[in-house]
């Protein structure tokens, strides 16, 4: 791994350029950059850089030697880094991008899906991205302290790669037993497409439950003691071209249980005030045409009309489900043209924040091509209104 | 000082390439950790060629890993797993360290990484650094049947070359008109 270029130039351009989110859409990006010369400041809101590479993939899936090694390099190349600074908190958006002549924001994807039923709000419930980060934040000597999941049940949710990481970690962490449910089955299993052998291996190793859906968190004085689940079936396609999963009605069944976490995805996270900034967020389908599958259903239980009936399911679209209980904020992704141009002038944003939860790989390679970008808008002064279409051949960028 | 290996590669002779694949199904079986290939298939083993040979306007040209110089997959590895190593010119691989990204997937410009569904790790010519550190021959160059791949020494097939220009230029200068 390395960040800079083999040759950096040493001139200083005396344009300066921002980048929001120290993980890899912005690390590489600054890195192309500052070795081009052009003085770079990386505000992030973790202690440590690196973004979910460096706190979000377990360190016993990845060593992060490499990683350090690269972002002191680009320290050496002078790169300021800004760490613990949230924006909208310790600072404003508009205020980065009035200070620079460039703004990248890369905030990646962190808000964390909710499985919107009843006792989410427990303690002991977490999402299952938050207990990664600060999990491994704390064994980085940071400030905080990971939950201690040590002598629980643990619960997992979810069928990608992160509750594949929460059951390791919850492993590491002391867990006395990890149970793992996920709604769909088995074959329907992102991380199981992902990694076979890995999931294979994970699913004889914990207590697994395809086809599983928690229905309610129970808990008793605030904290969870256990939870509601339901068995499913599966029906015909959904819009992700996955067999929908339907709860069987009569199957609900309580477990006791210790510990949660949610991993029910993640969605695209704009930093706080990009609206105002005159930075336009995309909606679903955009975010369809670029391949990304949005799990758009929520199966919640609602009462049935004669008072005392059975509970009933119905599966009704995330975003309908989302806005109805008012809980979280919409999904902010922003939107692009194919150079990476948000809708402001001089900001542009790459990596997850534009096209929700990826594998790193194609984060670090939009880093650069944004990177590319930018340094030909600062060069040449242009923003043309009309939006430009394709992206870069990333040869020309790596080689260069 | 061992045994000088860093200017040591596999280079192909397109001339002498008849596209058999020999060396496909050779580079697979190895890396499965068989000899035969019935037994490879009856036991479903897990065969990945790390060369390929590619038709392209009716000539095929083997395509493998080039260990590029400033190599763009072992710059975006963020996990280590692909790396550059200054003293042999080689980009190295540690599959057991890949967590799965596809960077280098994405930037290779010829094509010569994969990514195993079935493993989850990268799968890329490796040049058979042990056979070549123990003098051996690599798989696919042992399985040519028209030589056409060679373990070359650069600096040897530098001097072949400069030899062989230098007669050219003899013959031309010394044809009579």
């Amino acid at each position: 791994m390395r960040l800079i270029k083999r040759a950096p130039r040493e001139q200083k351009k005396g344009r300066k350029v921002a980048v929001i989110g120290a993980g890899p859409a912005g690390l590489y990006a600054a890195g192309w950059l500052a070795s081009e010369g052009y003085t770079v400041e990386l505000i992030d809101m973790l202690p440590e850089p690196g973004g979910l590479l460096a706190c979000g993939i377990p360190d016993l899936r990845m060593e992060k030697v490499n990683l350090r090694e690269a972002v002191g390099e680009l320290r050496g190349l002078g790169v300021a880094f800004r760490l613990g600074t949230k924006v909208g908190e310790n600072v404003e958006l508009e205020e980065l991008i009035e200070g620079h002549d460039a703004t990248l924001i890369a905030t990646g994807a962190w808000q964390s899906r909710k499985l919107n039923v009843d006792g989410e709000g427990l303690a002991g419930v977490y999402s299952a991205l938050e207990y990664l980060v600060d999990y491994t934040l704390a064994r980085h000597s940071h400030d905080g302290e990971p939950p201690a999941l040590s002598g629980g049940i643990v619960l997992v949710v979810g069928g990608g790669l992160s509750a594949v990481d929460a059951c390791y970690v919850a492993r590491e962490a002391g867990a006395a037993q990890v149970v793992w449910y996920y709604r769909r089955g088995e074959e329907q299993a992102p991380a199981r497409e992902a990694e076979p052998e890995a999931f294979r291996l994970l699913t004889e190793q914990v207590d697994f439950h395809p086809l599983t859906q928690p229905v309610s968190f129970i808990g008793a004085g605030g904290k969870l003691t256990a939870v509601k689940a339901v068995r499913m079936r599966l029906g015909s396609k959904d819009a992700s071209g996955r067999p929908r999963p339907i709860p069987i009605e009569g199957s609900e069944f309580e477990r006791r249980i210790d510990y949660a976490l949610v991993a029910a995805g993640e969605i695209a996270t704009a930093p706080p005030g990009a609206v105002e900034c005159g930075i336009e967020v995309a909606d679903e389908t955009a975010l369809r045409t670029k391949g990304v599958v949005i799990t758009n259903e929520v199966t919640i239980p609602v009462e049935s009309s004669e008072s005392g009936g059975p509970l009933q399911y119905v599966s009704i679209p995330r975003e309908r489900a989302v806005r109805a209980k008012g809980s979280t904020s919409p999904r902010a992704a922003i939107k692009v043209d194919g150079r990476y141009r948000t809708t402001r002038r001089g900001v542009f944003a790459a990596g997850n924040v534009i096209d929700g939860p990826t594998q790193a790989g194609f984060a670090i390679v939009e880093g650069v091509m944004a990177a590319v970008a930018i340094k030909d808008y600062l060069e040449t002064d242009q923003w043309p209104a009309e939006p430009y279409g394709g992206v870069y051949e990333w040869q020309e960028l790596l080689f260069g | 000082m061992p045994q000088q290996t860093e200017t040591r590669t596999v280079i192909v002779d397109l001339e002498r390439c008849m596209a058999c694949r020999s060396c496909e199904t050779a580079c697979a079986k190895a890396h499965a950790g068989y000899e035969d290939i019935v037994e490879a298939i009856l036991a479903d083993a897990h065969m990945v060629p790390r060369v390929k040979v590619i038709a392209a306007a009716g000539v095929a040209v083997p395509i493998q890993c080039q260990h590029c110089e400033d190599a763009p997959c072992a710059t975006v590895c963020p996990s280590g797993a692909l790396s550059f190593d200054e003293e042999t010119g080689e980009v190295r691989s540690e599959p057991a360290r890949c967590i799965g990204c596809k960077a280098c997937v994405i930037v290779c410009p010829f094509g010569a990484v994969e990514w195993s569904r079935r493993t989850g790790e990268i799968v890329r010519c490796d040049l058979c650094e042990d056979l070549i550190e123990e003098g051996e021959e690599p798989y696919c160059v042992r399985a040519c049947p028209t030589g056409a791949r060679q373990v070359i020494d650069l600096d040897a097939l530098a001097q072949r070359k400069r030899q062989e220009a230098a007669q050219r230029t003899v013959l031309v200068m010394t044809a009579k008109p």
